[in-house]
């Protein structure tokens, strides 16, 4: 009796002392400068869900990353909050009558976070090192520089960019890129074609920062972490109301929400539908949405050369699809209402870019049977009609990137298709997967789900569905020739009436054929705590490669 | 010589073992569909030029066969490659990882062990009384909660009053030692408890079965005959014959350690190595995988190498 009574009180004494000890814990102290600070001032603390996978611009892919390189270099020109062009490290510019010369005046006097001159020459450096090696390890600039013969600055504030012809979307591609301080980067252009330039970390150690000539200065970074940033004293631009902000990483959009009602961060960038619905509830968050530059697709199959389903690639099966694609359930059900229907792949928040005379069909069953039965395409005995012998059942490849609202999509589609006799499966995988699946030159798919999140300048987005993305950013094999020669016109015509006509022209093409049906452009979800106003918002969010006007005006109330 | 000959026998085994593991878990990632060079293509100023670019530098655009002997080679001379997703040799990258992992990991398994051990011995001594039932109950019912569930639901039941995410707050001001170490504590609570609360239910199971059969021995009969005291019984007569089992799934559970917990890792968003293997699969960096996978084949046949060694010398007769 003593020993059992002794050993439960053993089991319950370090039971309680656990108990204690986490108790201590919990309510042990830590302070943060986050939301505190003097009004005006202040760390604002984001959350992110995709993690910053390099500070080495020629090594980052994710779109988070790029959002940091804007912050942190400065770009020749950038987007307001309205999408139109306007100067940042250049002043201004002007291109020759034959579209073949471009000079920009840059800032005079500015400088980098180091304190050396921050001048046209590392615009001009960054140009040449782009088109020198951009089969190497400058490959990811390759594409700022399109176009591009060569980069000179003929003083230290005036940069002359000279084309190998003329490139309507030039200034849009160039403002992408992260203009690089030559005397930090040029020791890494090395090896061959410039293989170093991929090897250097770029990442602040300890009294050592990353050189900077943007708004803000890296401080510290953690790889699938935190990254931390503060005001760079010596930037030529207006100053940021805050003195730093700083990104943490988080892998559960649950755990990010909840991390924001909790006070443990400030804001976050891209809240899903489903979360934004819960966050409105809560009167000290401020849940601000505008429609997005971020379509949903529904991608067939178009390769001409793929033999296994032949009736994907016509435009008669892509349009009685498109009839049975319930735009406004999907919108309510699977989007919480948090998005608008979509006919083109350029987008409303395009502006003048997208046709609005383009309208997506309304949903219509018995249309799309009709389409079907035209086609020749039989019900089977279980329902299901038949194409070439073979009954029109697919697999729908979804990518990881739309779980959530494009899976609840899915359901829907899926569910009405049955009733025009196509049954859809679903094969839900990583991103991974989903391009190895649909890019070239693997074909290995019937149809997919995937979306885009466009830049606003249209060539892009028409660039994809040339015969030339064949192995780059084609998602649906489609090539067609009178598309290639228009793009190839829109691709070099600098008169922006011209230029807009010819972009109507291939929406035009593309809604008759349907590669892929644009089903919705959703809506940018952000939300930030009630103390921070001043949010610069862009169909993208307030933390975006477009602009840094997203975070400059950011202060507290 | 007997004991040599064990320790022979088991270190040429552990090394065979690591290259047939190696071997395969370069075979096995590469099976996956997709790969580095689709996945980074999807930027916004990707070219068909930058997709070579990539398959060239990684290596991707040569056979498999070279691709396998190239890494061998580089093995050999104790290089584990570079890192597809940010071009750091991926030993520096997992040493960052390894270091991130292990105090959280540790933790969560010391208190397992703690846990499991105290919850089997007491479930065993109160044998089938409501003491027992609920110890082992509450214990098998943590045990078959899926990991990623048991931390979510922390998450949502604790996320008021504990960190969630990361392994400190980067912002706080001019902390002092102590402030960081707590910080560092509080930030480790949540995972190191999903940990313990997932792994000790196989404790209490093994240590309970193994101190029953004990208790049901001749010897412990006759100590209690001579009017030994309960807590001398346990301590020098049953938990000693119990250890072996104990030992071996200690010994095992250290190995996995340094794998790190990719699901725990995941949903804290904690900055280790297994968050680390999470996001390689994601972004198919082979160096990663493979460098991680060997560093967990490594640590579970070490360890294991080392418990062999441990059980040898507990228990001589294994050797017979």
């Amino acid at each position: 009796m003593y020993a059992r009574r002794g050993f439960t009180s053993v089991f319950a004494a370090t039971t309680l002392a656990i108990m204690l000890g986490l108790g201590l814990v919990a309510c042990g102290s830590s302070s943060s400068t986050g939301g505190t600070g003097s009004s005006g001032g202040g760390d604002l603390r984001i959350g992110i869900h995709l993690s910053i996978d390099s500070l080495n611009p020629f090594v980052a892919v994710q779109t988070s990353s790029i959002a940091v390189f804007e912050y942190i270099y400065p770009a020749l020109v950038q987007y307001n909050t309205s999408l139109s062009i306007v100067p940042d490290f250049a002043t201004s510019w002007s291109e020759s009558p034959n579209g073949l010369l471009w000079t920009f005046h840059t800032r005079p006097h500015a400088k980098w976070s180091d304190g050396r001159p921050l001048t046209a020459s590392d615009a001009a450096w960054t140009i040449d090192t782009a088109l020198k090696d951009g089969t190497g390890g400058a490959a990811e600039f390759a594409g700022y520089v399109a176009g591009v013969k060569s980069a000179t600055a003929t003083t230290s504030d005036t940069l002359v960019v000279r084309m190998a012809a003329p490139q309507a979307a030039f200034l849009a591609n160039i403002r992408q890129m992260p203009i690089l301080p030559e005397h930090v980067w040029s020791k890494y252009a090395t090896g061959k074609e410039g293989a170093g330039l991929r090897t250097y970390p770029n990442q602040p150690s300890s009294g050592h920062e990353v050189v900077s000539g943007g708004p803000f200065v890296c401080t510290q970074y953690q790889h699938l972490g935190v990254a931390l940033f503060e005001r760079n004293p010596v930037f030529y631009g207006p100053e940021p109301k805050i003195a730093g902000f700083g990104i943490q990483y988080f892998t559960s959009p649950d755990a990010e929400l909840l991390a924001l009602k909790n006070g443990q961060i400030d804001a976050v960038w891209d809240v899903p539908p489903s979360g934004a619905s819960s966050l409105r509830a809560d009167n000290s968050i401020v849940v601000h949405s505008q429609l997005g530059l971020n379509a949903h697709d529904f991608i067939f199959n178009d390769y001409s050369k793929q033999t296994t389903d032949p009736e994907l690639a016509l435009p008669t099966v892509h349009l009685a699809f498109d009839y049975a694609i319930n735009r406004p359930e999907i919108i309510k059900d699977a989007f919480d209402g948090y998005a608008q229907p979509a006919s083109s792949p350029i987008l409303a928040p395009t502006g003048r870019w997208h046709d609005p005379a383009i309208e997506s069909p309304p949903f219509n069953l018995a249309k799309a049977n009709q389409l079907l039965d035209q086609a020749g395409f039989k019900n089977g005995s279980n329902g299901i009609r038949v194409a070439d012998g073979h009954p029109m059942a697919y697999t729908v490849v979804l990518a990881a990137d739309e779980l959530g609202a494009g899976s609840a999509a899915f359901q829907i589609i899926q569910t009405d298709f049955q009733k025009i006799g196509v049954r859809l499966t679903l094969d839900s995988v990583d991103d991974a997967t989903a391009a190895g699946l649909e890019l070239a030159p693997s074909t290995k798919f019937h149809i997919g789900m995937w979306g885009w999140t466009p830049p606003p300048d249209p060539n892009f987005m028409l660039n994809t569905y040339t015969c030339s993305q064949w192995g780059g950013w084609s998602e649906t094999g489609f090539c067609d020739s009178t598309y290639d020669h228009l793009y190839n016109e829109e691709a070099a015509e600098t008169n922006p009436a011209k230029r807009l006509q010819m972009v109507y022209k291939m929406e035009e093409l593309l809604a008759q054929k349907l590669p892929e049906i644009i089903y919705v452009d959703a809506d940018w979800i952000d939300a930030w705590n009630n103390k921070w106003t001043g949010f610069g918002e862009t169909p993208q969010g307030f933390f975006t490669p477009l602009t840094t006007m997203g975070l400059l005006n950011v202060h507290q109330l | 010589m007997r004991g040599v000959d064990y320790a022979v026998r088991r270190g040429l085994l552990a090394l065979v073992t690591i290259f047939v593991v190696l071997t395969f878990n370069f075979v096995l990632f590469r099976t996956l569909p997709g790969s580095v060079v689709t996945d980074m293509s999807r930027i916004p100023n990707a070219t068909p030029a930058f997709r070579e670019a990539i398959a060239h530098e990684f290596g991707l655009d040569k056979s498999k066969w070279d691709q396998y002997v190239i890494y061998l080679r580089q093995l050999a001379h104790g290089n584990l490659g570079v890192s597809y997703a940010n071009e750091q040799p991926v030993a520096s990258n997992l040493r960052t990882d390894i270091a991130n992992t292990v105090p959280m990991v540790s933790l969560g398994t010391l208190v397992a062990v703690v846990l499991g051990t105290v919850t089997g011995v007491l479930a065993a001594w109160r044998r089938r009384t409501a003491v027992d039932h609920i110890s082992t109950g509450v214990a098998l019912a943590f045990y078959s909660f899926p990991t990623q569930w048991l931390g979510l639901m922390l998450v949502l039941l604790f996320g008021a009053y504990l960190p969630t995410t990361g392994m400190h707050d980067p912002f706080l001001v001019n902390p002092t030692a102590w402030q960081r170490f707590m910080d560092a504590l509080r930030h480790m609570i949540l995972p190191s408890a999903t940990i313990a609360l997932t792994l000790y239910g196989q404790y209490t199971l093994i240590v309970r079965s193994a101190v029953l059969e004990t208790l049901g021995e001749d010897y412990v009969l006759t100590a209690r005959a001579k009017g030994l005291k309960p807590s001398i019984v346990l301590r020098r007569h049953v938990l000693r014959n119990a250890m072996l089992p104990i030992v071996t799934l200690i010994a095992l559970s250290l190995g996995y350690i340094v794998g790190g917990a990719i699901l725990v890792e995941t949903v804290f968003t904690w900055p280790g190595i297994g968050l680390a293997v999470y996001q390689a699969v994601n972004e198919r960096d082979y160096p990663m995988l493979q460098g991680a996978f060997l560093l967990l084949t490594c640590s579970v046949v070490i360890f294991n190498y080392l418990a062999d060694l441990i059980y040898f010398k507990l228990d001589p007769r294994i050797t017979k």
